[in-house]
């Protein structure tokens, strides 16, 4: 934290025109201090039992700021899920050897990788999917700030599918594929919540043999009208 | 056998397998895995794995038709129950021949992490994403370790004891009606559910390799792998890599006769030493569970299946190897009534029977003391007919007893391959050495 307020003290001793991008950078990092502080907090004690003044607290701010960058629960949620699909993008990118697996083996390695990243969020993870059930909350689906957040997702998708699409790795799929494939980590999900399995593995054989089915039947083509 | 040729059988057993594939190859099912790894070898496309997957595919159906695994399995089970199951039953039953799927290196390393904390790239000095080979429950991988040694890396498929339990649950509901009734009975299917569930267990694997390596050690020739329980657990088995080569691959050099007459008398001892001497039996004899070496040495794989051997049946196998030309009748009587001794004096007097039968099988092997002849050309075929022939009598008869019945199945397994190497062995000299 005293790391920051330095930079702070920085920032304000820049030039001027720097001085926006300088103030949404810095409100960047607080929201991830406050999304650390609050996860840290949810794995340890569950996301119920979590006060907001226990996360502002280990955030190192004021009860009151922490509701000035998130309005609610909601809005913590799905910050959360757009840092998630941030670092499984990057993880993606740097990832050395991911780039020449098949593409069956790196849409697994993708699944596996979120779910190994919010493995220790589980129970958090199962309320904000309880949450996104409803219509009207920010988290669902169909929302429009949950249809942003996915659509940055489903578009990372779709270039990879395209990419085994110009490869003649898989038959042209055309949006489908990618929305399909959301719909299918949507349910694999799901299972994941509910498997009690050891370190759940059944979602895992679940996870793999579906793509093998999956990529099976893509194989026959016929998927572009 | 012929299963692959066979016409799509009927029955309840099929209709409840089929029932199973559609929901197998997605709900975790063994047998669904397998129809998969089939279909799967069928239609290639020159992809990255497919090598392997065919290899894998290959070597499912060779294995199917020599009806061998679990189909052993449970012909024993079911024979040690005292039933008799139609062979028709047990050709639909023998899709059980379980695999699991091929893993994609990124699996096999999510399963490697999960159980061992780290990945194989951290905990090895070099691990090959690549398996070498198919494993029924996962696939072998190689590695080196920080040490320097190299290994081999068993990796189990996520969640294959739930696989096996869907299927059994399958089975049971399958053969509850119709006809099969009668011949598995759900307290059957309890016990081979049971003995699969406990290979799924690779700790248990472990400890048998240490105990046969321990036990073997005098045979020079003979290699077990080391276990490194350091780099293991239920579903990973870390092991020194054995060099050699598999049968087809060995033969394929035309090894001169002396060696093969050389291995043929190893492979006869390694058989009867485990018998006579550590009383346990490694008691898979499927020839992939072999590697030679051109000189003729002999590495030993799989101890995923060992079988206490009763003090009986050792003594059963002396008694016979010390008759001369034919076993007096009250000899024969002895040794039933030991064998049956918990049954009817009925029972005990058709076992005689099989007591005879299966010293016309001994005597085929291991010529009489005294016998004009001194050694058994394994290569011949009509030797190897008349002992198909008399194996079959004892192995389906419904009073064989089941501590024989393996034994048995060894013997088969080991002439099986003694056939194949054409080897020539002095079987006399060899048994002489237990007596
Ligand atoms: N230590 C080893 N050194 C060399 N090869 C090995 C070793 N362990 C296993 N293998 C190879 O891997 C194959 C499969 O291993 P193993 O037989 O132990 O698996 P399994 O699950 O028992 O399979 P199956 O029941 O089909 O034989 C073996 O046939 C052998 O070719």
């Amino acid at each position: 934290m005293a790391a920051k307020k330095k930079k702070t003290a920085n920032g304000r001793s820049k030039r001027a025109p720097q001085k926006a991008g300088k103030r949404a950078q810095k409100k960047d990092k607080t929201k991830k201090a406050i999304l650390e502080a609050a996860l840290a907090l949810f794995a340890k004690k569950g996301f119920r039992r979590t006060t907001t003044k226990e996360i502002s607290k280990n955030a190192g701010i004021a009860e009151g700021t922490l509701f000035n960058y998130f309005g609610s629960k909601e809005d913590l949620a799905l910050y959360f899920i757009e840092q998630e699909i941030a670092g499984l993008i990057s993880w993606y990118e740097d990832e050395p050897d991911i780039q020449e697996f098949p593409v069956v083996e790196k849409l697994f390695a993708i699944i596996q990788r979120y779910l190994e990243r919010i493995t220790p969020y589980e129970d958090f993870v199962g309320a904000v999917y309880l949450r996104a059930l409803q219509p009207s909350s920010k988290l669902n689906p169909l929302s429009l700030d949950g249809q942003e957040v996915n659509l940055h997702y489903l578009k990372f998708i779709r270039s990879i599918l395209s990419e085994a699409e110009a490869e003649g790795e898989i038959p042209p799929l055309g949006d489908l594929g990618a929305y399909g494939f959301g719909l299918f980590q949507l349910a694999i999900l799901t299972h994941w919540l509910q498997d009690r399995s050891d370190h759940k593995e059944a979602t895992l054989a679940l996870l793999d043999r579906c793509l093998t089915v999956a990529n099976t039947v893509i194989q026959r083509g016929g998927w572009e009208w | 056998m012929g299963m692959v040729e066979r016409e799509p059988p009927r029955g309840t057993v099929n209709r409840g397998l089929r029932i199973g594939k559609l929901a197998a190859t997605l709900t975790g099912s063994y047998l669904g895995y397998q129809f998969q790894n089939i279909l799967q070898g069928e239609d290639e496309d020159g992809q990255r794995k497919l090598a392997y997957q065919k290899k894998a595919s290959r070597q499912i159906r060779r294995e199917l038709q020599q009806l061998k695994g679990p189909v052993m399995k449970l012909g024993q089970m079911l024979s040690a129950q005292g039933a008799l199951i139609p062979q028709e039953a047990l050709n639909e039953l023998s899709v059980l021949q379980m695999h699991a799927p091929p893993m994609h290196a990124t699996l096999a390393r999510t399963q490697f992490r999960t159980a061992l904390g780290e990945s194989p790239e951290e905990m090895f000095r070099e691990f090959s994403a690549t398996p070498f080979a198919a494993a029924s429950l996962g696939q072998v991988h190689r590695a080196v370790t920080k040490k320097g040694e190299e290994v081999s890396v068993k990796i189990q498929y996520p969640a294959i004891k739930t696989a096996v339990k869907n299927d059994f649950k399958l089975l049971r509901a399958a053969t509850a009606a119709g006809r099969l009734k009668d011949y598995l009975t759900k307290a059957m299917l309890d016990e081979i559910e049971s003995i699969i569930l406990s290979e799924t267990d690779y700790t248990r694997e472990a400890s048998n390799l240490a105990r046969f390596r321990k036990g073997l050690k005098s045979l020079r020739y003979v290699a077990v792998p080391k276990p490194f329980p350091k780099y293991s657990t239920d579903r990973i088995l870390t092991m020194t890599l054995l060099e050699g080569e598999h049968l087809d691959d060995w033969l394929a050099h035309d090894p001169p006769q002396k060696i093969r007459n050389l291995l043929g008398t190893r492979l006869f001892e390694l058989l009867y030493f485990q018998i006579h001497r550590i009383n346990a039996l490694h008691a898979d004899p499927h020839p992939g569970n072999y590697l030679f070496s051109r000189e003729g040495d002999i590495g030993l794989v799989d101890f995923g299946c060992v079988k206490e051997v009763a003090p009986e049946v050792s003594n059963l196998l002396k008694s016979f190897a010390i008759s001369g030309e034919t076993l007096e009748k009250k000899k024969a009587k002895r040794i039933a009534e030991l064998l049956w001794h918990s049954e009817t004096p009925q029972m005990q007097s058709d076992g005689l029977f099989i007591v005879e039968t299966a010293f016309e099988f001994s005597k085929l092997v291991i010529p009489p003391r005294g016998s004009h002849v001194s050694k058994v050309d394994f290569g011949d075929s009509s030797i190897f007919r008349e002992l198909s022939r008399l194996s079959r009598i004892v192995i389906e008869s419904k009073l064989t007893r089941p501590q024989l019945l393996f034994v048995f199945r060894a013997e088969i397994g080991l002439y099986n391959l003694l056939n194949r190497l054409g080897a020539v062995v002095d079987t006399r000299a060899v048994i002489e050495r237990f007596l």
